[in-house]
């Protein structure tokens, strides 16, 4: 049987102990966070020996009230809530339990992060056990009881800090992320500004809050992007545009659980759960393509294309539905981005004889063979949506193309509210309606997911977009637009 | 009978570690697939 010094000295040393191993796995922890420099933390167990070392000399009372609440706030802030809580609980709680709502969301990390939580909590259990033992053979009632208080209130308060999902239902954030700046910047930035237009448009019985995000040139700054507004803005619904993006949102959508409608054209996006597109695929803008070019009695069709992910797409399902009809490709030229001279593509192709040049390009490009076929005297020029970003658009009168429809009345609104921005019809039908389908699950109040999964047809902006139920494609019909005097319009008839 | 409660301890404390390593292993393999690069991504 110990005496009460020799347990004192027994649970001082064990308390000490577990607080430094609490403190070791709190900053390997947070090295994932903070880098290298938060091995620092370490240094506060050289204060907690020193104190324990003064107290021993001394009996000095300040030595174990330092001691006590040092070791209140490492077992609170950083066992307590940041390992058990926001590690431990959360990472099997959101395993086990995912529509729980409870647990904060929580970015993908790595294994070591998670066990440095898990270890944290179990030696700040200890830490709390021991420290209590240590402290209760001091008998100074005020020692026991401070330290339980800041326990009980700041778990509360850092848990309460730490956010749930569940919590905070009175403003609903939809996080909105295309590129702001870079070479696509025109586009998002058209992007956001519908999806604003939609929200100003929009009477609602709750609340709404656009939080945009630039998901930037690179899949690293898309990620930061996207993290910052699911593990940090919370939000509980995501449109983005541009499926380079959009590839790197999907994860993060399935794993949280969150709807994305996404205007991209890469189908395998659209998992039919989470993830959804609206936007034509590449099969619907070459299949509309090929009626117009029967219609226009095409038979022999050039093709000069860059070679480009989505360009690529486009010209594979032209080539497709090509095969299915009675015309032919007679000539094709895939170049890069950076060719500037095309005469001798052009006069090879023009020496096959075809009826309609397709071209597809981004600018500059696109432009560039613009003018190098009017310089050629060849204005039988046609596209998929390319014709759509010309910034030099007298350079392809009389061309046609297929792109999105677009409701007369958005168009006449945008262009009155931002004068200054392009209208991109691929994009900005799209992304107003993708507001509005989220906003309709909301005010349904039913689960948004589930809203969502249940939306097989939609008129709006864009006109009708169908999905197949299960498919994670809305699928619309484009329609063909010309070039006159310098302007697109969408073709009557 | 204390030595059997640390055993229980450690054992708890292995088993939490390789849950977690499974269930960390399984979310990331999501987020990162093999191969999903800059280049391999289409753009819009």
């Amino acid at each position: 049987m110990m005496n009460t010094a020799q347990e004192r000295h027994l649970f001082a040393r064990l308390s000490f102990a577990a607080l430094a191993l609490t403190l070791v796995f709190t900053s390997l922890r947070h090295v994932y966070r903070f880098g290298w420099v938060a091995l620092a933390f370490n240094l506060v167990t050289v204060l907690l020996l020193l104190m324990l070392l003064w107290y021993r000399s001394t009996r000095h009372s300040l030595a174990v009230w330092i001691y006590a609440l040092v070791g209140t706030w490492v077992v609170t802030g950083f066992g307590l809530v940041d390992g058990l809580w926001a590690g431990t609980l959360s990472l099997y709680g959101r395993y086990f339990f995912p529509n729980a709502g409870i647990f904060p969301r929580s970015a993908p990390r790595p294994f070591g992060f998670e066990a440095a939580a898990i270890l944290a909590s179990v030696t700040s259990v200890f830490a709390l056990y021991y420290g209590f033992r240590f402290l209760r053979t001091i008998s100074r009632p005020l020692l026991l009881i401070v330290p339980l208080v800041v326990i009980i209130a700041g778990s509360a308060w850092g848990i309460s800090q730490k956010g749930s999902i569940a919590g905070s239902d009175d403003v609903i954030r939809i996080g909105v992320i295309v590129p702001t700046h870079g070479p696509a910047a025109p586009l998002g930035r058209a992007f956001v500004r519908a999806v604003e237009l939609a929200k100003d448009k929009r009477a609602t019985h709750r609340r709404y809050e656009l939080v945009i995000a630039d998901s930037g040139t690179s899949p690293k700054e898309t990620r930061a992007s996207i993290e910052r507004l699911v593990y940090q803005n919370n939000v509980k619904a995501i449109v983005g545009g541009i499926s380079l993006s959009g590839q790197i949102v999907k994860p993060y959508a399935t794993a949280e659980r969150i709807p994305h409608l996404c205007v991209c054209s890469v189908q395998a996006i659209g998992d039919g759960v989470f993830n959804f597109t609206n936007i034509p695929l590449p099969e619907d803008e070459s299949r509309r393509w090929m009626e117009e070019a029967q219609r226009r009695g095409i038979r022999k069709i050039a093709i000069l294309a860059q070679t480009y992910p989505s360009i690529d797409g486009h010209i594979r399902a032209l080539t497709k539905e090509v095969t299915r009809s009675d015309a032919r490709i007679v000539y094709a030229n895939r170049f890069p981005a950076s060719t500037t001279d095309f005469r001798t593509m052009i006069d090879e192709a023009r020496r096959a004889g075809p009826d309609v040049y397709m071209i597809e390009a981004f600018n500059p490009a696109l432009d560039i063979l613009g003018k190098q076929l009017s310089d050629a005297g060849i204005h039988n020029v046609a596209s998929i949506v390319a014709l759509a970003i010309s910034e030099r658009k007298d350079l392809f009168e009389g061309a046609w193309y297929t792109d999105s429809s677009v409701d007369d009345d958005l168009r006449a609104r945008f262009e009155a509210k931002y004068p200054d921005t392009p209208f991109v019809a691929h994009m900005i039908p799209y992304a107003y309606d993708s507001f509005n389908i989220l906003v309709d699950g909301f005010e349904s109040r039913r689960d948004i997911g589930d809203y969502v999964r249940g939306v097989t047809r939609h008129t709006g902006a864009a006109g009708t977009i169908e999905r197949a139920a299960g498919s994670g494609n809305f699928r619309s019909r484009p329609a063909v637009w010309v070039i006159t005097n310098g302007k697109a319009h969408i073709a009557k008839g | 009978m204390k030595k059997l409660r640390w055993i229980v301890v450690v054992l708890v404390v292995l088993a939490l570690l390789g849950g977690a390593y499974r269930i960390v292993a399984e979310r990331n393999s999501a987020f990162f697939s093999p191969g999903q690069t800059a280049t391999s991504m289409p753009m819009h």
